[in-house]
């Protein structure tokens, strides 16, 4: 029973997938309801939880408890705190025996929403702390060029000397002094290179 | 050193002066996990299959498989230095080779890295190692011959400039030195020459190389290792980094000889890529792409058309069959693919018959066309010949009593067998051949001892050389004349003949 927090940090495609497959019917439900935010919302409450509570996790995962104690469980445990869709599907997940799939469900409900509300997550990295004037203007000056709603969330990195780095899915914006240094050294590095191939017949005639 | 450090050091300040400040905008992917020469990669979103990409420490890898959630890549390099959640950069390129002169002479690896300890490889070139081939309005028929050197192949299965031809056979019977004399054979021809190593022991390999270098054949030729010890996506890629240094002198207008030693060991470094790839298995658990796998590269193969300039890439496949067993998988896949083969047997072998070529079922497609005009017309026939002597060789065996003309028959197949046997690193110049081959149909060795069949050939191509060398250059300069060695009142012909007659009489007399 005991599989403490390891598996939610480690990537994995599977689950990554079923979250996909679980997140779209949440989200249709939502749809049809109106209320995708407070969904997502209490989703994310959930996975926070779950998160600090290893062992509620590891009874909710397990196979050898009854589905029964569990449902009684999560009626204990969410019962008036949460809407009634929620609390549904949090019973459906577990009665699949896919509660393990929590986290990257609520992960691609969330980028799905992103999605549909023609929404990007930015991620940027800076060396230092900065304030909430820098975050700001870099979100609106990437919202221009983006052309959608750029949510800017902050980062610290003291590896990267200075300047700035932006991720936004798989694409990353790098304007940090690190890049640039590595950039400047490999330039240089080819360039000697070069000169030296060039001039590489003075080598040979004085051999 | 002429160089100074203050050199060296203006350039690199020049260099940061003029260094231009740019946001570096790359896609991105974090590993999942690695081992065995492979990574499976999340995120990736926008890569492209075959692309390559970048890990920590400027490893190279190719996006190899594209999955919804992930993306396998091979790692060619040493995959124990990377690690899980290393971020994984987008080249946007496809993977190159360096080509050109600078390779000739070389013994490097498969991404062009030497291994000879000659110094760096300085290339001006680069080709990408993945091509389409060459279209039909690309090429032509093949028409010249590549000659080998080896008599029984470029009498009885003939290669031309742009043939596939495999050479096929169970280990230890001689495929490999089939390959090695006909590269050695391309001395003074002006055709480059490649050696592809795949899976090969690397002490097998530093013997060819060895070879080659006594031979003076590295002058012209490139070996690509990718050694038994090597990762599998090094053997995988080998053969097409070795066509794509190939194609470089090809679309110059230039010939070239390419030996893929071996595909078999290739097809199983595939087979275990794509089993780490969890691709399904198919027979012999190869996967179902293992015939384009061999196809797309030895389609590469091209006589180019006159308008291309004409060059050329003749290739010599090799695979090694398990105790004789062509109708596996991998064999029939790549006899059908290739322009016809080369099959060598152990109980010729060790018989003593090298090349231990089995001239029925050996075939070239497309040889007769490429064959030089005087060979054909002395070795028309041959192959079939060969082929009933062998068979009348089996049914005489039961000891019954013959008649005179099966008995001749019988007598001048045992010679001929004799006179087809050659020497390894040996390969004979094409006018040589013709003679020899010329003496034994035309029934002049039908007199000499079976035993003595070897001895005659070398005293009297001696003979030739030393005091007939005349002859020797008209039937040189012949050679391509459709009537030379067909018709007996042909000079040429005539000639021949009577030096034959002649070395003959002198021959009978000093064993006698």
């Amino acid at each position: 029973m005991d599989d403490n927090g390891k598996a939610a940090s480690v990537f994995d495609t599977d689950r990554q997938h079923l979250g996909d497959v679980y997140a779209k019917a949440l989200l249709s439900i939502g749809e049809k309801t109106g209320s995708i935010d407070e969904l997502i919302d209490e989703l994310q409450s959930l996975v926070s939880v779950v998160a600090d509570q290893p062992k509620l996790r590891a009874m909710l995962e397990s196979p050898r408890v009854k589905f029964a104690d569990k449902q009684s469980i999560i009626d204990k445990m969410l019962q008036g705190r949460a809407t009634k869709t929620f609390v549904n599907f949090i019973k459906v997940l577990t009665r699949k025996g896919r509660f393990d799939c929590l986290a990257a469900v609520a992960a691609a409900a969330q980028e799905m929403n992103d999605e549909r509300a023609g929404r990007l997550r930015a991620t940027m990295t800076t060396a230092e702390q900065v304030d909430d004037s820098v975050k700001n203007r870099v979100a609106s000056r990437l919202s221009q060029v983006l052309g959608k709603t750029v949510l800017v969330r902050s980062q610290v990195d003291p590896q990267i000397i200075g300047g700035l780095m932006i991720r936004i899915g798989d694409t990353v914006y790098d304007a940090s002094i690190q890049n640039q240094l590595k950039q400047v050294r490999s330039a240089a590095i080819d360039r000697a290179n070069q000169e030296i191939r060039g001039a590489i017949d003075r080598f040979a005639l004085e051999a | 050193m002429k160089f100074s450090a203050d050199e060296i050091a203006s350039v690199i300040q020049q260099e940061i002066e003029q260094y231009d400040r740019q946001i570096d905008v790359r896609e991105v992917g974090t590993v999942l996990e690695v081992g065995d020469g492979i990574a499976r990669v999340h995120g990736l979103t926008g890569v492209a299959a075959g692309e390559m990409v970048e890990f920590p420490g400027g490893i190279i890898g190719l996006a190899f498989n594209l999955e919804e959630n992930s993306v396998g890549i091979i790692i060619l390099g040493d995959y124990l230095k990377i690690n899980e959640g290393d971020e994984v950069k987008a080249l946007k390129s496809l993977l190159s080779v360096p080509v050109g002169d600078a390779v000739k002479g070389r013994v490097i690896d498969p991404l062009g890295n030497p291994l000879d300890g000659k110094g760096p490889i300085n290339a001006s070139d680069t080709r990408p190692i993945e091509i389409i081939a060459p279209g039909v309005a690309q090429r032509q028929p093949v028409s010249e011959p590549m000659q080998t050197g080896i008599k029984a192949v470029d009498a009885m299965t003939p290669i031309g400039r742009g043939q596939r031809e495999l050479i096929i056979g169970d280990r230890k019977t001689g495929k490999t030195a089939i390959a090695i004399d006909a590269i050695i054979n391309q001395k003074e021809t002006g055709v480059k020459c490649f050696y592809v190593a795949v899976g090969q022991k690397d002490s097998s390999v530093a013997g060819v190389i060895n070879v080659l270098e006594e031979k003076g054949a590295m002058e012209y030729t490139t070996v690509v290792v990718a050694g038994a010890s090597t990762p599998a996506p090094l053997q995988y890629i080998a053969p097409y980094a070795g066509t794509a240094m190939a194609e470089h002198f090809m679309w110059q207008g230039q010939h070239c000889l390419i030996v893929y030693d071996d595909l078999s060991k290739q097809a199983v470094a595939y087979r275990e890529l794509s089993l780490l790839m969890r691709r399904p298995p198919g027979r012999e658990a190869y996967p179902g792409d293992v015939f384009y796998c061999h196809s797309r590269l030895l389609e590469r193969s091209a006589k180019l058309s006159d308008k291309l300039g004409g060059g050329s890439i003749t290739s010599l496949p090799i695979i090694e069959t398990l105790e004789g067993e062509v109708s596996a998988y991998i064999p029939t896949n790549v006899i059908s693919i290739t322009d016809g083969q080369i099959y060598v047997q152990p109980d010729l072998f060790f018989k003593g018959v090298r090349p231990a070529m089995n001239a029925g079922i050996s075939v070239s497609r497309v040889g007769g066309a490429a064959q030089v005009k005087a060979m054909k017309n002395v070795a028309g026939g041959l192959r079939l010949d060969l082929a009933s002597f062998r068979e009348l060789e089996a049914f005489a065996q039961l000891g019954t009593d013959l008649d005179a003309a099966t008995q001749s028959r019988l007598d001048r197949g045992y010679r001929m067998v004799e006179l087809l046997k050659q020497g390894q690193y040996k390969p004979l110049h094409v006018a040589d051949q013709i003679m020899v081959i010329y003496a034994g149909t035309a029934g002049f060795l039908d007199k000499v001892p079976v035993e003595q069949v070897g001895r005659w050939e070398e005293e009297f191509l001696r003979f030739i050389h030393d005091k007939k060398s005349d002859v020797w250059q008209l039937l040189d300069a012949e050679k391509n004349d459709g009537d030379a060695m067909k018709k007996p009142d042909h000079a040429t012909t005539k000639a021949v003949r009577e030096v034959i007659e002649e070395f003959n009489n002198s021959f009978n007399t000093s064993f006698r």
